[in-house]
């Protein structure tokens, strides 16, 4: 597991240019624009690299070898999950201190707790991306997982929208008050409300990890 | 140290079956054309693929209830896959030494310095040659009991390929009680290592001999038409015709040596082999 780790960790480190042109617009976006803009970036394009880590694997029918190593196939997905849980959240306490210090050096007036509480809610997102891409990453290959990726983004925008247009018809004919909605949708964003939302979080990953041990160990190399 | 008993790997238009053993202290080559079940069957014995009937026992176990400290014990190099290709030997380096309690670093270098392979140079710029080095090295950097290596030597050029055996057998000569299984379907490479040899073709074992038996009874006899017809044919294992010449091939050359004196008769090589028994 150790060893598959370090893979991961060196992967990421070779990707040198990259990085540093990761960071350099995290900086220039932190700095320039608005600052909680770089709460959603810096972990998204985390999350991107995390995940690239399967195509590396995958690359030049590596995953064959990979496999040789001494680890149970199940310890390559728990090791995927480790990795890319540790880089999201790093990653974001990196953007927190970019955000920051741009306050400081813009010298903006704002409340900690309301930025920390909007900046909380936001890692559980990209935990949720996780949760999804993961298995699917794992169980078909990472060029097959962009499609498949496409087809559950746009079933979701469908829902989404399908959703939307249900509550507004309702609404129209006075069987819901969407005041009330919003209300109840507020009310949830409270301390009481982000506990919820990690506690769903960490359920939905460790489910996830589940599924991908299964997958891996239901796998040929 | 693996026992294949009745192994069977069904894939459309294909059926493995094979049944080998890989005694403690011993090389075992495995021959044949390409897609003829030589990886197959040594993804099998690694666990990477699922047989679909018949039996494998590496160190006592089916390959999937092998632990972390079993695998640890063996050491593989497969053909055309290794380490990711933007890793330097410094990045392989570091995973060995966090994947492999018995690694050791000291010798690994050493024997990359050795082979003059570059620590700091990305694995996708290094030549053929010295990839399938890289990938043996691996394999012998951390004591392992049972080698398995499947076309070590493929696509390499002479010096290459002596350099990976010559390898090999002072990997053998430190601890006589390690095993390795190699595929290749370059016999001459497996000629001068290997004690025992297994020919698979259309995914079944059609030879199993161990070397030195091969190299001593199995010979060829060179025949006009008409000696052929005179010649007894029940140690005749296969032949090859041409318009005035049938060349045989025999396991008792021996029985001919002694009976047809003024039969041309001559040592066989495992590339002989293959050429009469599969008709390449």
């Amino acid at each position: 597991m150790k060893g598959l780790l370090i893979k991961d960790f060196r992967i990421v480190m070779n990707q040198k240019k990259f990085l540093v042109l990761y960071l350099f617009i995290a900086a220039v976006l932190g700095f320039s624009m608005d600052s909680t803009f770089i709460v959603s970036y810096v972990p998204m394009v985390a999350t991107i690299i995390a995940l690239s880590t399967i195509s590396y694997d995958y690359n030049d029918n590596g995953l064959s070898f990979i496999m040789t190593l001494p680890n149970k196939p199940g310890d390559y997905a728990v090791a995927k999950y480790i990795f890319s849980v540790i880089t999201v959240t790093a990653m974001w306490l990196v953007s927190i201190v970019i955000q920051f210090a741009s306050f400081m050096i813009q010298k903006s007036e704002v409340s900690t707790a309301e930025v920390l509480i909007s900046d909380a809610v936001m890692l559980p997102l990209f935990f949720l991306i996780l949760a999804v891409m993961l298995p699917i990453e794992l169980k078909y290959s990472p060029e097959k997982a962009r499609v498949v990726m496409f087809v559950i983004f746009g079933v979701v925008m469908l829902a989404v929208l399908g959703g939307k247009s249900i509550i507004d018809s309702m609404a129209a004919k006075g069987l819901i008050n969407p005041d009330k909605v919003t209300g109840a949708v507020q009310s949830f964003s409270g301390p009481a409300g982000l506990i919820a939302i990690y506690a769903a979080c960490i359920i939905a990953l460790s489910i996830s990890m589940m599924i991908s041990i299964r997958i891996m160990q239901n796998k040929e190399f | 140290m693996v026992k294949l008993n009745n192994l069977q790997k069904e894939y459309k238009g294909f059926k493995l079956n094979v049944t080998m053993e890989i005694p403690e202290g011993t090389v075992v080559g495995l021959i044949g054309r390409n897609g003829a079940g030589k990886t197959t069957t040594i993804k099998s014995i690694l666990g990477l693929i699922r047989p679909s009937g018949g039996e494998i026992e590496v160190f006592g176990k089916k390959p999937s209830d092998l632990t972390s400290e079993d695998k640890q014990k063996i050491g593989a190099a497969l053909s055309e896959s290794g380490f990711c290709m933007i890793f330097t030997i410094e990045d392989v380096i570091k995973v060995l030494k966090g994947s492999y309690a018995g690694f050791d670093e000291n010798r690994f270098r050493d024997m990359c310095t050795a082979q003059s392979l570059p620590f700091d140079k990305k694995i996708k710029v290094f030549s053929s040659g010295m990839k399938a080095k890289l990938r043996v090295l691996v394999a012998m950097s951390h004591d392992a009991k049972l080698l398995v290596l499947d076309e070590p030597t493929a696509g390499l050029d002479v010096i290459a390929r002596n350099d990976i055996l010559t390898l090999i057998r002072k990997y053998l000569e430190e601890d006589p009680t390690r095993s390795i299984i190699i595929s290749s379907h370059i016999s001459s490479d497996l000629e001068g290592l290997c004690d025992d040899i297994y020919m698979i073709n259309d995914g079944k074992v059609i030879l199993h001999e161990d070397i030195d038996s091969l190299l001593g009874n199995y010979g060829l006899i060179k025949l006009s038409s008409e000696e052929y017809e005179a010649i007894d044919k029940k140690y005749i294992t296969a032949k090859k015709e041409d318009r005035f010449s049938v060349t045989c091939l025999t396991s008792e050359k021996q029985f001919y040596l002694d009976n047809y004196p003024k039969a041309v008769i001559e040592n066989a090589h495992i590339d002989d082999i293959i050429v009469l028994m599969l008709g390449e």
